[in-house]
């Protein structure tokens, strides 16, 4: 994020990339970006990046997107139904991935079914290094 | 608007010929300043043809990028991805008139956009 005027290719540079946060550790993929509605003669502007299983699941297909969308609703208590986002103003440095300057604790909403699946599906599995409780052994 | 409505979706000029499917978007880093006290990334431009991957994994050039920093080898798949990207041409946003779920509809200049090889 370093020099004003660099040119970058979304799909090439930014899609499907790690997400780190302000201590190195992964915390998601870039699955979707955002852009603000432009005015007339205006460029759109990136505003979010969108992760998380309800922004994949639209890439895929529309209509099993916005049933994940409708699911992350009902686990995560939000206005709106829609993925889970990162404003593009919390990325600090662009590379091979991408570093946030906020804790994995300031997006805990968004790790949310990750957080369930891992301590009410994967825990369970033997070998997974699990503990039940969630933590790894 | 999300990248995800944008990539692979069909491009028609006004007179409704295909010009093929978008395969990347070209974002600088120009925009408003955010509070982060970085410039915000803005949508300049789509790579659009009948099959242009190479784009997605780094063989094509790209404006913005000297072409001594792209990929360019081994020649045979250099090669290749230059004969897949005959159609390919760079769209500037500005020339975007509609984006509708299913297609986006360009106002195509009558020489036609610049290649994108």
């Amino acid at each position: 994020m370093e020099d004003r005027g660099r040119s970058l290719w979304a799909a090439l540079e930014l899609l499907d990339r790690q997400l780190l946060d302000c201590d190195g550790t992964p915390v998601a993929k870039v699955d979707d970006l955002e852009f603000e509605e432009a005015e007339a003669e205006e460029l759109p502007v990136l505003t979010n990046i969108l992760f998380g299983q309800a922004a994949l699941g639209r890439r895929f297909n529309r209509r099993l997107g916005r049933g994940v969308e409708m699911l992350r609703r009902v686990m995560v208590p939000v206005a709106e139904p829609g993925p889970a986002r990162i404003p593009w103003g919390a990325v600090k440095a662009i590379g091979p991935h991408l570093t946030l300057s906020l804790a994995r604790s300031d997006i805990s909403d968004a790790t949310r079914v990750d957080d369930w699946l891992t301590r009410h599906v994967l825990s369970h599995i033997p070998g997974s290094g699990i503990k039940p409780g969630g933590e790894s052994q | 608007m999300r990248l995800g409505d944008v990539l692979e979706t069909p491009v028609l000029d006004q007179d409704g010929r295909s010009l093929g499917a978008v395969h990347d978007v070209h974002l600088v880093q120009d925009g408003p300043v955010l509070p982060s006290g970085m410039a915000a990334l803005r949508l300049h431009g789509l790579v659009v043809g009948k099959a242009a991957f190479g784009t997605r994994l780094g063989y094509a050039s790209r404006p913005g990028r000297a072409d001594e920093g792209e990929t360019r080898g081994p020649w045979p798949i250099r090669a290749i991805v230059r004969w897949l990207h005959r159609s390919a041409v760079y769209v500037p946003w500005t020339c975007v008139l509609s984006v509708a779920s299913d297609h986006i509809v360009v106002d195509a200049p009558p020489g036609g956009f610049t290649a994108q090889r």
